[in-house]
């Protein structure tokens, strides 16, 4: 039974995960979009919806209130000025999560939260900015093959082998590792699975 | 210390693996670009969701 366990603790500490909320709450004040995990969109969804339900109530108690989840003064004026305002119709659900499939990386599932009043603005994608083998390419017209940067030969390195040997084996490795290879085991039949030679 | 007292087959491996395979993703179909994807997510190709350009791509 899992009663009374609400919550994720997205492996942080009660302060780290505070914090990083606190973070995220800014974040999504400021810029109405944010993207993050699905768990942490998850977790931040009702605490975004709590503040602005109580900005929808301009006063200083308010506002205090709001400042505790958000340290930053000039974001939590946002959140009363323009965040709060326009949703003064609307009886809860001010944000939305998008889901967009596994992260790479770290497959985890990665997510949006958003206002549903966002609107977004599809960006125009510039021309491809010229990348530096692109450059070389257009300079000597014609293939270029990766070049390798020589390392400084001489002295420098040879001191730098010797002066890094590797660590004794017989002082440090087992027995067995100064014993030729291992006898030839006598093959016994069928018995690839018989019994175990390890004490019996 | 207990050991094990004989190896296990290739059999027996085999057989303990039987439940170990990965099932593939489902997959729906974009109605925008109509390329795969998976279902309740952005597609990642042209970034639609419900109807409505949700992310650049």
């Amino acid at each position: 039974m899992q009663h009374n366990r609400a919550g994720r603790k997205l492996r942080r500490t009660t302060a780290h995960r505070l914090a990083m909320f606190s973070n995220q709450l800014d974040s999504l004040m400021n810029h109405e979009r944010i993207q993050t995990t699905l768990s942490k969109a998850k977790e931040l969804r009702p605490l975004a919806e709590r503040l602005i339900t109580v900005a929808k109530k301009d006063g200083i108690a308010a506002r205090r209130r709001v400042a505790r989840w958000i340290p930053d003064r000039t974001t939590v004026k946002r959140v009363f000025e323009a965040i709060a305002p326009r949703f003064v119709d609307r009886p809860g659900g001010y944000t939305r999560i998008l889901r967009l499939g596994a992260r790479r990386g770290d497959a985890a599932e990665a997510a949006i939260l958003e206002f549903v009043d966002f609107k977004f603005e599809a960006k125009e994608r510039g021309p491809k900015k010229e990348s530096l083998a692109d450059r070389a390419r257009r300079a000597s017209g014609g293939r270029v093959e990766t070049v390798r940067k020589d390392k400084p030969e001489g002295e420098g390195e040879e001191t730098a082998r010797e002066a890094a040997p590797k660590p004794s084996r017989k002082t440090s490795g087992g027995k067995e590792r100064t014993k030729p290879a291992a006898k030839p085991a006598p093959k016994k039949g069928p018995s690839r699975t018989g019994p175990s030679k390890r004490g019996a | 210390m207990p050991n094990p007292k004989r190896r296990h087959s290739k059999a027996r491996r085999d057989k303990r693996r039987a439940h170990d395979a990965l099932t593939p993703p489902a997959m729906s179909e974009c109605p925008n670009c109509h390329e795969p994807k998976q279902p309740h997510r952005v597609c990642p190709r042209c970034g639609y969701y419900k109807g409505k350009q949700a992310i650049n791509t």
